[in-house]
């Protein structure tokens, strides 16, 4: 009751905010870092499955080794990424805005798992995807027009950019 | 501040004239890199600067926020209005 009334006061009077800061919100948060990780797994797997059938020499099974371990490594940084921003960023009102984003973020924890496991290219293609959609939610809370470009780099894929400038 | 404050609660704080703060009490400090935070007094060391501390377990550390002159103490909580959990 006394806190409602207070609520109330507070929507006229505005009163001050101060912060407990129980943690260190550095507030720098851009899906970017995830759209790049999930283009870094399809690109590994289009090198992985360039040696279908091939002859492999010693150095082709040591380039083997390091494109299933980066790959793995992007498809978790993937999940990282979405986790920071889906975890640190988005509030009450992020997810009024975007409804379906904890339904998108489990399915991208899923699939970046899926890449991890498999080369299928399919399931680092559908990553993308859903990396893409959630970048598009994110600039919506951020009140930031996007459009969708080809990136001018292997794999050479649709990418969601924010409209800046 | 968690579990003593949360996230939509109000507080009521006075600014004494003699700057007359106690370890233990919270109080709102304005603070160069962090702004306007709110904090338990957990020192105050032999040149009279406070040093703070938070309640919760993954609070900013008491060295982060380094010392605080009084003259950066806004003010000590008098009164906690819980938000509806």
């Amino acid at each position: 009751m006394i806190h409602q009334i207070t609520k109330a006061l507070d929507s006229v009077l505005n009163i001050k905010s101060v912060s407990a800061h129980c943690d260190v919100p550095c507030g720098i948060y851009d899906p970017s870092t995830m759209q790049l990780a999930a283009l870094t797994v399809i690109r590994f797997m289009d090198q992985i499955n360039e040696l279908e059938g091939k002859e492999l020499t010693l150095a082709d099974q040591a380039k083997l080794v390091r494109l299933v371990s980066e790959k793995e490594i992007h498809a978790e940084k993937v999940k990282q990424e979405v986790r920071i921003v889906w975890g640190d960023y988005f509030k009450a009102a992020q997810f009024e805005a975007c409804p379906g984003t904890n339904e998108l973020v489990h399915n991208i924890m899923l699939t970046g798992s899926k890449c991890k496991q498999g080369i299928e290219r399919a399931a680092a293609e559908e990553l993308l995807t859903l990396v893409n959609e959630f970048a598009v939610s994110f600039w919506k809370t951020k009140g930031v027009d996007t459009f969708t470009a080809t990136c001018p780099y292997p794999p050479a894929l649709d990418v969601v950019y924010p409209k800046l400038g | 501040m968690h579990p003593t404050l949360r996230d939509g609660d109000y507080i009521i704080a006075l600014k004494y004239f003699n700057n007359h703060f106690l370890v233990g009490d919270i109080v709102i400090a304005a603070h160069p890199i962090y702004q306007d935070i709110i904090k338990r007094i957990q020192a105050i060391d032999e040149n009279g600067n406070y040093w703070l501390v938070g309640d919760g377990t993954d609070t900013l550390s008491t060295t982060s926020m380094g010392a605080i002159p009084p003259a950066a103490l806004r003010g000590k909580m008098l009164f906690h209005i819980k938000a509806k959990q």
